[in-house]
């Protein structure tokens, strides 16, 4: 037996157990191009101005399917119909007037990524991302838009800050399920909490969190839901960063729940690295469990999984190393193109409407 | 074509049906589709309600419910070789035989290998730029990653999965669906829009690929989306009162009743015999239907 926990202990310290996260992949709707092909006629006319738009992604992709971030048709659309299932995204089109803007911002995407990381960073020391977890999850999408031959050159980025050091998870990857560390009545309260804290935002006219707070009490292991900025007030509260309360009996823990779009046994998705950046700056705790929340209507959240990760302290002045320009279909550093000539081409169009 | 376009004037200028027809013809007012809309929306968690474009919103319908769509529904293989799925999936039923029965002259007869890792074709979506020479404003596609080459500085992140390589194991595709009301035919009406394994929208005739061979060359058709106005792949709705009749008394024979607000649960059961490969217990729950009874 103590061979077998120093066995465990040693791969828990290997680099093995650095955390690695799935990208998302970008996905266009054909709608999505139109309108910014409108948009660029009648409003942005010579302006490449960044103009603000939604983007989607959902916690249930199924098995060997990509986690999709999707640029959906009503993306510029400032009127909001929220689904609880469905997670907003803060993002930000740059539309270039010419391929050789393009080029130039290209260019310059470094820099880019670096100011909508900071941007992201300035959320989360303000306390906003709290109110909005959203703002945790923001996106760049750099285009240039060929009105004449309906063709779209066009990359995202998904900006991901990074630690000074990876993240480092201590749970044996044969331990994320969520059975390895709930039991089944945990489980069916955390579904129904989180469930409830996503229709009632969706009831009051808000998009559903992508990020939730976790509280199991230590006296009966019941688990309870909280919105993060519930938990943040609930936090200071007690005595102790690790949730011990004043009279030092109890150890309730606190975790963090994450909406996440992956779908890998042995990593977290995407969205969970700036909510472990998140968590670094503002849980001041060593360590954390993490939910990484998956939902199918089949599957319930048994594809979800949980793992316990070493926080690190972010200095004030720590750089952010930004990361997340998304690869093209060659695997590298590129953009990629879209021609949507058959779709939106008038001509073409009244061809095939034969 | 003149008769289609005649019947997509009838679509937006048609009378309107007010009163409830569900039962007797198997068509549903413009009421009523929101209304299992509505049900279907809280009930199955991945469709929601969309406004699309504002231009062909349909009067006779609530602005902020024009149409129903679920978006990125897995669809792992062609329908050409995979047709031997239909009849578990329609076994599987609340009708016990008469599901069976419903769709007895709908199996698809042929079963062909078709690749399922076809390149899309260039002019739906091109990885990278294209290579005519002839032409100034578009640079070869090396050269323009070769002017990336100098600063792939984010390029060295190990903790990072990319989801191509050897992740993408999986030839998948995915749809999204969207469910309209016609007001010609008086009933819901399906849309299909499919993205291949990096989510490069698909030609038509790949998207052609994924409906049962059967329904293929005759009830789907591509028409433009009536509040998208991007062509789709649609079911077409001309036997869907006919057949929802059929669904709604067999399964009222079973001693139930029916309720307009289930409607669309059981119309979505008539989805998966023209596209047997899409994964439909992925839009909804059935179990839907049981809660409800």
């Amino acid at each position: 037996m103590v061979t077998d926990a120093g066995h465990y202990y040693f791969a828990v310290c290997g680099s093995t157990m650095q955390m690695r996260f799935q990208t998302f992949q970008s996905s266009v709707e054909p709608l999505f191009w139109r309108e910014l092909a409108d948009r660029k006629l009648d409003q942005f006319m010579l302006s490449d101005a960044p103009v603000p738009i939604t983007g989607l992604f959902s916690c249930n992709t199924q098995a060997g399917i990509p986690p999709s971030l999707i640029a959906p048709g009503s993306a510029f659309s400032s009127e909001r119909q929220f689904n609880p299932n469905m997670f907003a995204v803060p993002g930000a089109v740059h539309n270039c007037n010419t391929l050789e803007d393009f080029k130039q911002r290209v260019a310059e995407k470094s820099s880019l990524l670096e100011e909508c990381a900071k941007q992201i960073m300035a959320d989360i020391r303000s306390g906003a991302v709290e109110r909005d977890p959203a703002l945790l999850q923001r996106f760049i999408l750099l285009t240039f838009a060929d009105l004449k031959k309906h063709t779209f050159v066009y990359w995202f980025a998904f900006p991901a800050l990074q630690p000074p050091t990876p993240f480092i998870a201590t749970t044996p990857a044969d331990q994320f399920p969520l059975s390895s560390a709930f039991s089944e009545a945990q489980i069916h309260a955390l579904q129904s909490g989180y469930k409830q804290l996503r229709v009632s935002a969706v009831e009051a006219g808000h998009a559903p969190p992508p990020m939730f707070a976790v509280l199991r009490s230590a006296v009966d292991g019941s688990v309870v839901v909280r919105s993060l900025a519930d938990a943040m007030a609930a936090r200071q509260q007690t005595t102790a960063a690790d949730g011990t309360t004043a009279d030092g009996t109890a150890q309730d823990e606190w975790m963090l729940g994450v909406a996440d779009a992956g779908n890998l046994a042995d990593n977290a998705g995407w969205t969970v690295r700036n909510a472990l950046m998140y968590a670094s700056v503002r849980w001041n705790v060593p360590q954390l469990r993490v939910i990484c929340y998956r939902e199918a209507a089949k599957t319930g959240i048994s594809t979800s999984i949980s793992m316990l990760v070493n926080l690190q302290t972010i200095a004030s002045d720590a750089p952010l190393n930004p990361t997340g320009w998304e690869k093209n279909l060659r695997g590298a550093a590129g953009a990629r193109v879209v021609d949507m000539s058959n779709l939106l081409d008038s001509n073409r169009l009244a061809e095939s409407a034969v | 074509m003149a008769l289609r376009f005649l019947l997509s004037l009838g679509d937006k200028y048609a009378p309107v049906l007010r009163s409830s027809k569900f039962k007797e013809e198997g068509q549903l007012t413009p009421d009523e589709f929101v209304v299992a809309g509505q049900q279907l929306v809280h009930m199955c968690g991945t469709w929601s309600w969309e406004t699309g474009d504002k231009k062909s919103a349909r009067d006779y319908l609530p602005a902020q419910h024009q149409f129903l769509i679920t978006r990125k529904v897995p669809c792992r293989m062609r329908a050409k070789i995979s047709s031997q799925s239909v009849e578990r999936d329609i076994d599987d039923g609340e009708g016990g035989d008469s599901w069976t029965l419903t769709h007895a002259d709908q199996m698809p007869a042929k079963e062909e290998d078709v690749p399922d890792a076809q390149p899309a074709p260039k002019a739906t979506a091109a990885p990278v730029f294209d290579d005519d020479d002839d032409d100034d404003d578009v640079p070869d596609a090396d050269d323009y990653l070769t002017s990336l080459g100098a600063q792939r500085n984010d390029d060295n992140d190990a903790a990072s999965l990319e989801p191509q390589g050897k992740l993408a194991v999986e030839k998948h595709r995915t749809y999204d669906v969207s469910i309209t009301y016609d007001n010609w035919y008086k009933t819901p009406r399906v849309w299909l829009y499919g993205y291949d394994e990096y989510g490069r929208p698909l030609s038509s005739e790949q998207m052609l690929e994924d409906i049962s061979s059967d329904h293929a060359d005759k009830t789907v058709t591509v028409e433009n989306h009536p509040h998208l106005n991007i062509p789709h792949v649609s079911i077409h709705p001309c036997q869907h009162a006919h057949v929802m009749k059929t669904f709604i008394d067999s399964y009222e024979s079973t001693g139930r009743s029916l309720r307009v607000d289930q409607y669309l649960f059981l119309f979505i059961k008539l989805l998966s015999a023209v596209i047997p490969t899409i994964d439909y217990d992925f839009t909804v729950d059935m179990d839907a239907i049981k809660i409800s009874d």
